[in-house]
């Protein structure tokens, strides 16, 4: 079995995450953006776990749990982003900077 | 022997503490009774133990509390040999002086309990820093000592001057801080173990090469000469005369200043393999004497006089022991001791007579109106200026002929001392006759009159110190250094000259101590010169180096120092101070943009990092 | 599979306590009060656990359990001894809060008590899946608390920042652990150590990535430098009484995680992390001391102090296994501090509001004398001032790197630490010698701030003289 061509797509799709991340405005967009580079290290576990042949199926069982942690995440990110839109009717991230220095 | 020993720092630990929690309730002047047995007996302890060492040469010992901290190889144990008895002794002694005086000085003060726990704390971390038998524990006092002199410089902290003095001190102190740590750091990592004993002997049986030696011994400088206030770092010293007058002679005389002295001494083993660092002790002392020498001749406030001579004599005592001529280094320190806390104290009583002036040109006349303060100060002005048989003639020739002894350019340092002594002997005749003689000059209400009975007598205490404090160790009976000869054992001493060359060299010494008072006779006889002249305004504002440092940190100056929300005083070397926390500040608002409140920029910087360490770990790996 | 009780009491007493709390709450509409018990029964159980833990398995008797999942060993039980009392600490002194929020307090109550949990289960777990989900599951309760007071001041754009950023550095961090896996063939710890012990990596460029990222992870949980940047922000948007559990527990969690990785894993690989852990300690220390020179608000003072506090205890880590101790040392007498000082912001600015302007303590000696002096003490403790535990704490970690040869990095951190004395001492300035505002209020302290400030000034004037106990137990606190 070939992993590289798996590696690659993880890596891009990563890239491609942390992109979003950097210049993404829109607060959901970020977010989906992170899933993104959760879904990525999914491929890579998967494809791992299938490469090295463990008998424990470490690399799909991690999947899954990166999968269950990811939802629990989002869930707690989009309340943030709720609260953020309520209190200021925008989900722009460039908004946000009370805080600073 | 251990309790004894022990009790020496418990008593004014316990004062502290019980003046601490119950100083407003035990009230006055109970609580300056309780303060000043505690130190009372602190110095009988003391002088019990060391009768060993008067009779003969009782062995030195140690006292182990407990293992403090075992990866350092650091145990909390004291050391009783004949240099800390020595120092025992002078700061107990001089201090329960002081402790008596300040019951009648600080009358009234709402804050008498807690100058009297503050005086306590002093004496403790003062008695901690000389009894250590490590580094580490030396380094505790030390700072405690730092700690306690804020405390008390800045004791009415509801005046600005006096707080700002207080910061001052403090932080000037850090910065010699910084080199004795490193100092310390250095000690460590060579020979594993912060003991005395493991440190001396293993520097002894040359386990240190002679670079790093100097390495240690001029860091060690570094935090001496904040400690000691000289060059550069005197400038907290001045400053200081904010506190109360006590307190001035507290810290000026018999404690903290003499700390750095010392520590020298104490570290004679490490100055001995590093030659260079020890001329540079002695530059430093020497340059310190002259330059401190020329600005308490313009001055116009009393205590500023004895401030700058403080450092002016501080000087004398680190070139004795830049020297390797560490008894005789000791030996002014505690002369100095007697005779400056003599003359604090004194100034306090005049200043009290005078309900609060300091300033010499509203003075006068007061011999009369205050006999006992002006026969006293009469003896340590003699004293100071070198004159025989007092105390300090025999310390200051001993430091001297040292000096001369060695030779070569250490002659031009004699020189130097030489001068030194000269302006000594003019600046404080000039202090002595705008104050006690000539016409009253005092301002209108102002009704001079003896102090009490409680403050004069510990100036006739001093004064008989004074007078024959410098006997133990005169050119015809060593005794003080037969004394310390067994501490000194291992590091070879300089020593001063004997025959007909000791009897000049004497001779020249007195003789500029002699012009001294004869040129300030001369010109203080019959009136008051007046002195703003552009050389008399520059000595009197100390060569305006403080505001050189204001100018020098602050960038702006006062310019940095307004653009603080945060500041105290507007003098120039508050400036100063401000202007290290400026400088520090304006990198630090410099910086601040940097933290934009972007999330985008933050998540930037992270990946940055991310890169950075992937760049790393790849370049040590490959792919 | 090895099954214990014991191995997993700690986290099964605070689930249960959470569950009771929140069913028991639904259904009967309790006070406070009750949810006070239900956090004390969670947390003093969870602590009376983690003692009878380092009894049983203190030093050299540690051991693996649940198919080498959990470690319980005198690493763990110390971190489980550790932060559940900070974290009760912590709760006691923002009390305020959770009376301040109605009936939401319960859950305020429940997360703090899972977020202890997580933070604990960071330093038990032995296998990289157990360890991101411990992560998680102490970094989403945190989330939530930095953003529970839902005011638009600061508390909702601290939650925001702290959230993005966070996944963002937790899925670099899942990067990481893939590749380990994929280098090692495991996420056991154990079995990668067994692996990487006996086994002579030819390219070891997937693994030496993968330890990148994977301290870009700890690094930011720490507020190491560069990956500190979320930490001023949130520490002063957040509401007074979460700051303090959030700082302390995320040092203990962080420090525990990044300890046990760097030791057990990747040990023979000491000669590639050290250098890097050395520069970002030096960063930390230095960005942190400089950054905290320029703050006008106590908690963004406080954060950036913790950066550097972080590089402290990194310095502790360049020894590898024989720094351990030391930085349990430093941790633990830190932690204390950081929950002490905020429980004071908390009293002085407010535990509902989030900004904590240094003007707020003018004066404060005169208000609050006892405040006062405890703050003080917190503030010269970390500055590492003599016969206080944080001068113990910098003597430990400075040793250590001394003993492994990173002098510099210690010459560095000494001429920060006088720096940092500026910033500190400043407080103190401000507060004994700065007059008062004329409208400020005399701070009312409850009882659980008392008990919070006083355990904290107790533990660090104790420590402060007498710290050979601690210094003797950090040395047995060693993973397995």
């Amino acid at each position: 079995m070939i992993v590289n061509q798996f590696l690659v797509l993880a890596a891009l799709l990563f890239s491609i995450g942390i992109y979003g991340v950097l210049v993404r405005r829109n607060a959901v967009l970020v977010l989906l953006s992170v899933e993104l580079m959760l879904t990525a290290v999914n491929i890579n576990l998967v494809a791992f776990g299938a490469f090295l042949q463990d008998e424990l199926l470490a690399g799909q069982v991690f999947a899954l749990f990166v999968i269950a942690v990811a939802a629990a995440e989002v869930g707690i990110g989009l309340a943030i982003v709720v609260l953020i839109f309520r209190n200021r009717s925008s989900a722009n991230i460039d908004e946000l900077n009370l805080l600073k220095w | 022997m251990d309790l004894s020993l022990s009790l020496i720092i418990f008593l004014p630990m316990g004062g502290m503490l019980l003046l601490f929690g119950f100083g407003k309730r035990i009230g006055e002047p109970g609580a300056g009774i309780v303060a000043t047995l505690a130190v009372v007996g602190s110095f009988l302890i003391a002088v019990v133990l060391a009768f060993d060492f008067i009779n003969g040469d009782g062995p030195a010992e140690t006292v182990r509390w407990f293992e403090w901290l075992p990866a350092f190889g650091v145990e909390a144990e004291l050391r009783w040999d004949q240099l800390s008895a020595l120092m025992t002794l002078v700061v107990t002694g001089v201090g329960s002086l002081i402790h008596l005086y300040s019951i009648g000085y600080m009358r009234g003060d709402p804050g008498f309990g807690r100058f009297f726990s503050y005086l306590n704390l002093f004496i403790t971390s003062m008695l901690i820093l000389v009894l250590a038998n490590n580094f580490a524990l030396l380094f505790v006092g030390w700072e405690l000592v730092g700690l306690s002199s804020y405390l008390l410089i800045s004791f009415w902290f509801e005046r600005p001057i006096a707080a700002a003095a207080g910061k001052k001190a403090f932080i000037v102190n850090r910065v010699g801080d910084v080199g004795f740590i490193l100092a310390l750091m250095l000690i460590f990592s060579v020979f594993g173990s912060l003991g005395f004993d493991t440190v001396f002997e293993g520097a002894h049986r040359g386990e240190l090469t002679v670079t790093m030696a100097t390495a240690i011994a001029l860091l060690l400088l570094v935090g001496a000469a904040g400690k000691s206030a000289q060059l550069p770092l005197y400038v907290w010293l001045p400053d200081a005369m904010e506190g109360p007058t006590p307190v001035s002679a507290l810290i000026h005389a018999a404690t903290m200043v003499t700390a750095g002295v010392y520590m020298v001494a104490r570290t004679g083993a490490i100055f001995e393999l590093a030659p260079i660092a020890a001329a540079t002790v002695a530059v430093v002392g020497g340059a310190t004497a002259l330059f401190a020498a020329t600005i308490a001749i313009a001055q116009r406030d009393i205590k500023r006089v004895l401030a700058y001579s403080t450092i002016s004599q501080l000087g004398y005592m680190f070139m004795g022991v830049g020297a390797a001529a560490y008894t005789a280094g000791v030996f002014h320190l505690m002369t100095h001791a007697f005779f400056k806390a003599l003359l604090f104290l004194g100034a306090g009583s005049v200043i009290h007579g005078m309900s609060g002036e300091q300033d010499m040109h509203k003075m006068g006349g007061l011999a009369r109106k205050m006999p006992v303060t002006f026969a006293t100060m009469a003896i340590a002005w003699l004293a100071i200026s070198g004159i025989p048989p007092f105390a300090g003639f025999w310390s200051k020739d001993e430091i001297l002929g040292v000096v001369f002894e060695r030779g070569g350019l250490w002659q031009v340092l004699w020189g130097v001392g030489l001068v030194t002594a000269l302006l000594t002997a003019f600046y404080m005749t000039r202090m002595m006759w705008l104050t006690f003689f000539g016409e009253p000059r005092w301002d209108d209400g102002v009704e001079p009159h003896e102090s009490p009975r409680l403050m004069t007598v510990p100036l006739v205490v001093l004064a008989g110190l004074s007078v024959v404090g410098g006997l133990v160790n005169t050119p015809f009976k060593a005794t003080l250094e037969h004394f310390l000869d067994p501490v000194f054992e291992a590091v070879h001493l300089a020593h001063a000259p004997d025959g007909s060359l000791a009897w000049i060299l004497a001779a020249v010494s007195v003789a500029a101590g002699i012009i001294g008072i004869g040129a300030a006779i001369l010109r203080y006889r019959s009136r008051v010169p007046v002195e703003d002249g552009l050389g008399w305004r520059l000595l009197g504002n100390g060569y305006y180096i403080d505001d050189v440092y204001a100018g020098v940190f602050a960038g702006g100056g006062k310019l940095g120092a307004d653009w603080l929300a945060f500041r105290f005083d507007v003098r120039g070397i508050d400036g100063a101070v401000e202007g290290i926390g400026s400088l520090t500040r304006k990198a630090g608002g410099w910086l601040r943009p940097l933290q934009t409140g972007f999330v985008r920029s933050y998540g930037l910087a992270i990946i940055a990092g991310a890169v950075g360490l992937l760049a790393w770990f790849l370049s040590r790996g490959g792919i | 599979m090895n099954l214990d009780f014991l191995a997993i009491a700690p986290t099964v007493i605070i689930v249960t306590a959470v569950v009771l709390l929140l069913m028991v709450d639904v259904t009967f509409q309790m006070t406070h009060r009750w949810w006070g018990i239900a956090a004390a029964l969670g947390f003093v159980g969870a602590t009376t656990a983690s003692v009878w833990q380092w009894i049983e398995h203190r030093g050299d008797d540690g051991e693996l359990f649940f198919s080498d999942m959990l470690a319980v060993d005198g690493f763990s039980s110390f971190a489980g001894m550790l932060v559940f009392p900070i974290a009760g600490l912590g709760l006691m002194a923002g009390w305020q809060l959770v009376r301040g929020v109605g009936r939401r307090g319960a859950e305020f109550v429940a997360l703090s008590l899972i977020a202890a949990s997580g933070a604990h289960l960071m330093a038990a777990s032995a296998n990289l899946i157990m360890l991101f989900i411990a992560l998680e599951v102490f970094s989403i309760s945190l989330y939530v608390l930095a953003g529970f007071t839902r005011k638009g001041e600061g508390a909702d754009e601290a939650a925001l920042k702290y959230f993005l950023l966070g996944s963002l550095a937790s899925a670099v961090f899942l990067y990481g652990i893939a590749l380990i896996f994929a280098a090692t063939g495991t996420t056991s710890m154990y079995g990668a150590k067994a692996f990487l012990d006996s086994t002579l990596i030819l390219r070891p460029g997937i693994l030496l990535a993968g330890i990148a990222l994977l301290l870009v992870g700890l690094g930011f949980k720490v507020s190491a430098a560069p990956f500190h940047v979320w930490a001023p922000d949130v520490y002063q948007g957040s509401p007074g009484g979460v700051t303090g559990f959030l700082a302390a527990g995320a040092k203990i969690a962080g420090f525990a995680a990044m300890a046990r990785v760097l030791v057990v894993p990747l040990g023979s690989y000491i000669d590639d992390w050290a250098p890097a852990i050395a520069v970002m300690a030096a960063s930390s220390v230095i960005i942190g001391t400089l950054f905290a020179i320029a703050q006008t608000d106590l908690k963004r003072m406080l954060a950036y102090s913790s950066v550097a506090h972080a590089g402290f205890i990194m310095t502790a880590l360049v020894a590898g296994p024989a720094g351990i101790g030391d930085m349990w040392f430093y941790v633990s007498t830190y932690a204390f501090q950081v929950v002490g000082a905020f429980a004071i912001a908390a009293v002085v600015s407010g535990a509902l509001t989030g900004r904590s302007p240094l003007s707020d303590y003018a004066g404060l000696s005169g208000r609050s004398p006892l405040l006062a002096a405890a703050m003080g003490l917190f503030m010269l403790s970390m500055a590492g001032i003599p016969l206080t535990s944080g001068f113990i704490g910098k003597a430990a970690v400075f040793r250590a790197a001394i003993d492994a040869d990173y002098l510099w990095l210690v010459i560095l951190g000494l001429v920060a630490a006088v720096g940092g004395l500026f910033f500190y001492l400043r407080l103190i300035v401000v507060m004994y010698m700065q007059p008062e505002a004329e409208d400020a209020a005399h701070p009312q302290v409850r009882l659980g701030t008392r008990f919070a400030v006083g355990v904290a000034a107790v533990v660090t004037i104790v420590v402060g003289f007498v710290p050979w106990p601690l210094l003797d137990w950090v040395k047995d606190a060693i993973p397995l």
